[in-house]
């Protein structure tokens, strides 16, 4: 099976560059639907993981105002929505970048943004930890 | 062909229905964020329940038309044998859900 070559151009921006290349539907071959689909279901776990961090941003800052000063609230509560944010921005190139692989037959690609998410979420924690401590 | 009987046919694995939930799970997430927003308004001015009036809308609209048009769209492709990509979508839903800690961000400043 002849694999269609990616169009891609090399001048510009990144972002640019992967607008301009093949739709996706049309790179490499059909894959099994159940691939699509597991794909998808992926896509839609990691918008729910940032709806997520948006309920924790909003909670720490509006819901639990005796849980710390002021200024501290709101950096976690701003860190877990900006958090929200990159997963959210990023969600649909991931989605994209595996389905590409996955038509593709190639192995699915590393996620920059899991180390990202996994620290900043154990920092959250720590922070909430602690002024939980000297809360009480 | 009775419905149950239909459907395990054109859906071996439960494919289409679990991820039919899963857009169902995104749906009512996005009523959740919809009601924070909303609630963040102390004030009670018109303009400031916007954002999460807008979200909660968004919400239903996934729950109630997003899950049931995905679910039908992927049974039908699957049923000829087509693959049941769908890139506009997928985009779409992403940059509602992106919105929302914008949304939330500026509720809490202002």
């Amino acid at each position: 099976m002849e694999v269609p070559k990616e169009r891609n151009l090399r001048r510009g921006p990144r972002w640019l560059r992967e607008r301009r290349r093949t739709a996706v539907h049309k790179v490499g071959e059909s894959p099994d639907y159940r691939f699509t689909l597991a794909n998808e279901r992926t896509f839609l776990a990691w918008l729910r993981t940032a709806l997520a961090l948006v309920a924790g941003g909003i909670g720490v800052v509006e819901l639990v105002p005796d849980l710390g000063p002021d200024g501290t609230r709101y950096f976690v509560g701003f860190a877990l929505l900006a958090l929200a944010f990159l997963v959210a921005t990023t969600g649909y190139h991931r989605w994209d970048r595996s389905e590409r692989a996955i038509r593709l037959g190639r192995s699915l690609p590393p996620s920059p943004i899991m180390p990202v998410l996994a620290y900043g979420v154990a920092a959250v924690a720590v922070m909430v930890g602690v002024l939980l401590v000297l809360g009480s | 062909m009775p419905h149950e009987q239909r459907s395990r046919l054109l859906d071996p694995p439960a494919q289409a229905e679990r991820t039919a939930l899963a857009w169902q799970r995104t749906g009512l997430g996005l009523l959740g964020i919809g009601a924070l927003l909303a609630h963040t308004n102390e004030e009670g001015s018109v303009w400031r329940l916007t954002p999460g009036l807008a979200v909660l809308a968004v919400g239903v609209f996934v729950l109630l038309v997003g899950t049931r048009v995905r679910y039908r769209r992927i049974t039908a492709h699957v049923a000829v044998g087509e693959n049941p990509v769908a890139p506009r979508t997928m985009a779409a839903l992403a940059v509602l859900v992106s919105i929302t800690p914008v949304l939330a961000t500026v509720l809490l400043i202002t």
